[in-house]
């Protein structure tokens, strides 16, 4: 299922909606994304640090309220060997050849009991 | 100073000694395509049982290291397992991880197989000389816990003093060159000091921070002064959403936790940036590995050891168990048919799958409907009813446990309904 924003409720809605089914707003599509190719498949990453739009009008990528997000925040340098196929799809990227790409968005990216992931320049003394 | 919490429930002991580790689980005799399609990206690893604080909301019930927990070696080879099966960034947790003589090789064994290391830590005891050793290991962040203002941090953690030698641990990180990040847990005594909470961690330095509800585990199911009631989350959500702002002005990254949610009008701006531009379904065992200090894997850290643990790395290999354990695979099989209650019926079914699983699972004694959901409570709200909780039988006292509670579903007060209703900006259903 593909969720936009409703413009005026602020609550995420089936792009196929006509209207908001909670307050008969208009829903916003979602926004394709794309990450780059060779990019290891990081929480930062499935956060969006890394995504930028493609195939719709680059301004619907930032926030439809509130602060876009900072550029240099949470970007990932995992240090990690670029394994990951990058594939250019909605949402993540795909893990592994043949994986699903609508899977690769179904989840979040952490879970309560972990840590935020490193600031961009922390991995610069990576061995 | 009075203690906000009160005295400690007295029927339990605070840290009771870990049970053997669960050996020889059954697994499948087949792969599924879907088992191998899934590969954990991260993983949260708890080294050791053994703590220094004694946290009141504690899931784990920590302080004695577990009987059997694994060798260095043991843990040598497990990071190279993990590192096969794909996982891209582990963090480690305790009890204290800094409390196991070794933690700093399991640190650069990771780092020297390119992966993300980072650490979740009380501080307490993460002196200049520890901070030295990590960052000659390749740390790369340090979540410091930090649950409100000095009087109420301390309470919870169960230890005077805790506070500021939290405070002084991020002091040491910066001193070394770790960077450092902060993790809050949201409950009914610290809610009204969250934003103060937040401005100081800003001032401190930080530059993330990890924001959950705390959850009825272990030592949290025993302390019921501490757990907001389902329909508070219509005060706490915004407020979390508010503070987002914040931390963007300032440049500071909020990470909502998996149990902040879900899909009400904050979504968008708590996780509008993701991929996805909203949270998914729960990712344990999809993208997400748990592991207790014994060798146990689940699917997620938090999750209830007696019913997510898939099997023992001491028995299986990380791969066999990943793809072919029932508990490891629960959320692969996780469809409509698996919610009930209220999630059952949502408009977001489909998308959220009932919220975070391990927040419901130890609420209600199984997953699929989820009480702490803005979106529930909102609606709920245009109904004129509202959700409090209240415990059926206590939990029995081991690491990772939980109590069963009931959801009470009451009429909202008439003197407060019509405040409530403004403040979310809904009409009453007509
Ligand atoms: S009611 Fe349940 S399914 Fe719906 S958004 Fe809330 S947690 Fe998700
Ligand atoms: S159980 Fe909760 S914390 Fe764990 S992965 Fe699922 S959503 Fe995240």
């Amino acid at each position: 299922m593909s969720l936009g924003i409703c413009l005026d409720c602020r609550r995420h809605a089936r792009a196929s909606e006509a209207a908001c089914p909670f307050c008969g707003g208009t829903v916003q599509p979602p926004v394709v994304r794309r990450v780059a190719a060779g990019t290891a498949l990081t929480r930062a990453v499935l956060l969006g640090a890394t995504l930028s739009a493609a195939g719709c009008d680059f301004t619907s990528a930032q926030p439809v309220y509130g602060a876009p997000i900072p550029a240099d925040s949470g970007a990932s340098d995992s240090g990690a060997d670029g394994d990951v196929s990058a594939q250019p799809l909605y949402g993540a990227p795909v893990l592994d050849a043949g994986a699903d790409a609508a899977m690769m968005e179904e989840t979040g990216p952490m879970a309560d009991y972990g840590a935020p992931p490193p600031p961009p320049d922390a991995g610069s003394d990576a061995r | 100073m009075t203690n906000p919490l009160g005295p400690r429930p007295k029927s339990l002991p605070i840290a009771p000694k870990a049970a053997p580790a669960k050996r020889s689980l059954p697994l499948a005799d087949e792969v599924r395509d879907v088992d191998r399609q899934w590969r954990p990206i991260y993983a949260v690893w708890e080294i050791t049982l053994a703590c220094d604080l004694a946290c009141r909301h504690c899931g784990s019930r920590a302080g004695k290291a577990r009987p059997d927990e694994l060798t260095t070696e043991q843990c040598f080879d497990l990071v190279d397992q993990m590192k096969d099966l794909g996982v891209k960034e582990i963090t480690l947790i305790g009890g204290e991880a800094y409390l196991r003589d070794d933690w700093t090789d399991i640190v650069r064994r990771i780092r020297s197989l390119g992966m993300i290391c980072t650490m979740t830590s009380g501080g307490r005891g993460l002196d200049l000389e520890r901070c030295k050793a990590a960052k000659e290991a390749g740390l790369q962040s340090v979540s410091i816990s930090i649950d409100g203002l000095e009087a109420n941090h301390d309470a919870q953690r169960g230890v005077d003093g805790s506070f500021r030698a939290a405070l002084q641990a991020m002091d040491h990180l910066r001193a070394v060159g770790i960077p450092f990040s902060a993790n809050t847990q949201v409950n009914k005594i610290n809610m009204h000091e969250i934003p103060a909470t937040f401005d100081l961690l800003c001032e401190k330095g930080i530059h993330a921070w990890q924001v959950q509800l705390t959850t009825a585990m272990g030592r949290a199911g025993d302390e019921t002064g501490l757990l907001l009631e389902p329909y508070q989350v219509l005060d706490a959500i915004p407020m979390i959403a508010a503070l987002k702002e914040v931390g963007d002005a300032r440049k500071v990254r909020l990470w909502p936790g998996n149990n902040v949610g879900y899909f009400g009008p904050y979504e968008h701006t708590l996780r509008g940036g993701w991929a996805g531009g909203h949270r998914g379904s729960c990712s344990a065992g999809r993208r997400t590995l748990g592991i207790e200090a014994d060798g146990s894997i689940k699917g997620c850290p938090s999750l209830p050891t007696k019913d997510y643990v898939g099997g023992n790395i001491r028995d299986n290999s990380l791969k066999d168990i990943w793809e072919r354990s029932a508990p490891l695979r629960f959320t692969r099989n996780q469809s409509l048919d698996t919610l009930h209650g209220f999630c059952r019926t949502c408009y977001y079914a489909e998308e959220c799958k009932a919220g975070c699983n391990w927040t419901s699972h130890v609420l209600l004694g199984k997953a699929g409907d989820q009480p702490y959901c803005h979106h529930r409570a909102s609606e709920l709200l245009r109904e004129g009813v509202r959700e409090r909780i209240q415990k059926k039988t206590p939990a029995p006292g081991e690491p990772f446990d939980y109590a069963i509670f009931e959801v009470i579903r009451e009429p909202w007060p008439e003197g407060e309904i019509a405040a409530a209703r403004a403040k979310a900006m809904l009409d009453p259903l007509p």
